[in-house]
């Protein structure tokens, strides 16, 4: 069955997720579904409130995306800590570190990129396809947690309005493409793969904390426009919802990254 | 109709060591060109110039007269390469890996195919992962020849091979050759190429050293030969004849020589004994350069175009 002849590299890359894929599928699924079970008890308890009040402000704001008022009677506040606050944007950058740093570096440290680029295909072809690869696969990752929130929520009389919850997909899309793109055009400038993730998830984890402590770290809270995590996740976004400036800046920065490692790329001596 | 292979002064450094060192070469369109080495010479490092998988750090590369840097894309549609470590995505059956390289060509230009597949008795069914060396190298194979270039790079392509596949390959070479394509293959060993070849180049620390007709080489190659006799023999059987560099005796019933040239002398004198057994090696490489430059003090092998 000869396939069709466009965007070879993208073929190649979304066929070889398709296991990881289905995988990633069944985890975030089970794992939305024991957060939502659990919800109506902790709506119910007594007290929940006075707990969270009693919490740190510096821990709260951790698990929070940073805010540092939370209220679990509602599903925004529940689902925007246990899962959208942290878990969910982090997933969407793991997902895309380990993606964008094994498909390029990694793939050239196999040796299996040696054969392809001797193929008549350009270079920025293949991080471009790649890229756009990475943006379907968190976008996919992504949806699949809001399909089973909205769909499991229901259940539950958790439910969340849907504009803010498309625009919060958009953003998280958006954040897991950024670190993603890092990984790339590290590893399309220097081909390793341990590097690239190095970089990658080192640039995640500092921007994470400078997001989330910056609301109580009065030194940090200037500099919180400097994290990704904020455009995305700031705020109450399950409410709110992720505004078109936030957005834009999101886009822009994915743009310039992808640029940065078309540009890597095209210099790249390729390593045997 | 410009050289299919044309490099000038084409140098790459890798730091100190390793890469290649101001290589002037022309390989002629229809030729089989041989490109010999000791591993590590330099070999590989050109090839991936050719293909711009590396970028020159001084001199150019032109494959069928376009420069492998800014027309590197047409080179590359009009070429097929055999990585000497050959590397696919080998989860893939051979059938899935041949289909998407040739979704990337063209698959209706791709019909050789079929053909290669069942004269190299490559099984495409099976994952590329679970193949033995010889069968992995098939796919490499298949995948450079399914487009009829007009040029083919192959790095050591006959590693793994079993002795019947190599024959088949040789042949392939051959029709390849008289279709008007070009071959240039890489190798460690002058035994290898010199049945296909019509020309070798050897490079040595990333310099070319020689580019010699096969049949210039040949009549210059240098054997080893050892002679068995059922009964003590002296070396004055064999002392003076023509192509004799050297000669001992080990023992009084054995004659051990170094011999360059034809063998025809030292047939005939040895056929006067009653010999029990009679072994002919051929040297490695660096005795045949070496024994280029002794026998002809003139030789200047490819520096004199540089």
């Amino acid at each position: 069955m000869p396939g069709d002849a466009r965007f070879p590299i993208a073929r190649r890359a979304l066929h070889d997720r398709g296991r990881a894929r289905l995988w990633w599928t069944v985890g975030v699924v089970a794992y939305v579904g024991v957060i939502l079970a659990v919800y109506p008890s902790v709506r119910n308890m007594a007290g929940m409130d006075e707990i969270m009040k009693s919490y740190p402000k510096e821990l709260l704001a951790l698990f929070s995306g940073g805010r540092d008022q939370i209220d679990f009677t509602q599903a925004s506040g529940y689902l925007g800590t246990e899962l959208y606050g942290w878990l969910v944007p982090l997933l969407a950058v793991v997902l895309a570190v380990s993606f964008g740093s094994s498909t390029l570096a990694g793939e050239e440290e196999r040796g299996v990129l040696d054969l392809v680029l001797s193929y008549p295909v350009r270079r920025r072809a293949v991080v471009l396809q790649k890229a756009a690869v990475l943006a379907v696969e968190v976008a996919v990752l992504c949806a699949t947690i809001d399909l089973a929130v909205g769909v499991g929520g229901r259940a539950v009389k958790a439910t969340i309005e849907l504009g803010p919850l498309l625009s919060s997909w958009a953003a998280r899309v958006l954040l897991g493409v950024c670190f993603g793109s890092i990984a790339l055009a590290v590893g399309a400038w220097r081909g390793h793969r341990g590097m690239a993730i190095g970089v990658a998830s080192g640039l995640a984890a500092g921007t994470y904390l400078l997001n989330a402590l910056g609301l109580l770290v009065s030194g940090l809270r200037p500099l919180r426009w400097a994290s990704p995590f904020w455009y995305a996740t700031g705020g109450d976004v399950l409410r709110d919802g992720v505004g078109a400036g936030s957005l834009a800046a999101l886009v822009a920065l994915d743009v310039v990254l992808v640029v940065t490692a078309v540009v890597a790329f095209e210099r790249r001596e390729l390593g045997t | 109709m410009p050289a299919a292979i044309q490099t000038e002064a084409l140098t790459k450094r890798y730091g100190r060591s390793r890469g290649i060192e101001e290589i002037d070469l022309t390989v002629e369109a229809g030729e089989v060109f041989g490109f010999l080495g000791p591993n590590g010479a330099g070999k590989t490092t050109l090839i991936r110039t050719l293909l711009d998988l590396i970028r020159p750090s001084a001199g150019t590369a032109a494959v069928l007269g376009l420069d492998t840097r800014r027309e590197g894309l047409e080179v590359r549609r009009r070429t097929g390469y055999l990585p000497g470590d050959l590397a696919v995505y080998d989860r893939l059956t051979g059938a899935e890996l041949l289909d998407w390289f040739a979704s990337i060509r063209g698959a209706d230009r791709c019909r050789r195919r079929a053909e290669l597949s069942e004269r190299f008795r490559f099984d495409e069914r099976r994952p590329i992962r679970e193949l033995s060396k010889g069968n992995r190298q098939k796919v490499g194979l298949v995948q450079a020849f399914m487009h009829e270039p007009e040029v083919l790079i192959l790095d050591e392509p006959t590693s793994g091979l079993d002795p019947l596949m190599q024959d088949e390959f040789r042949r392939l070479l051959r029709e390849e050759a008289a279709q008007g394509h070009t071959v240039f293959l890489s190798s460690h060993s002058l035994d290898e190429v010199q049945h296909v070849a019509d020309r070798v180049g050897v490079v040595r620390d990333g310099r070319l050293v020689a580019v010699r007709s096969v049949a210039d080489l040949q009549a210059h190659a240098v054997r080893h030969v050892e002679v068995r006799f059922a009964r003590p023999v002296t070396p004055a059987l064999l002392d003076g004849l023509e192509g004799v560099r050297s000669l001992d005796q080990p023992e009084p019933t054995v004659l051990r020589a170094v011999v360059s040239g034809r063998m025809g002398a030292i047939v005939r004198a040895v056929a006067a004994e009653p010999v029990v057994d009679l072994v002919s090696q051929p040297a490695d490489l660096d005795e045949i350069f070496l024994s280029l430059y002794a026998g002809d003090p003139t030789a200047t092998g490819a520096d004199d175009a540089g």
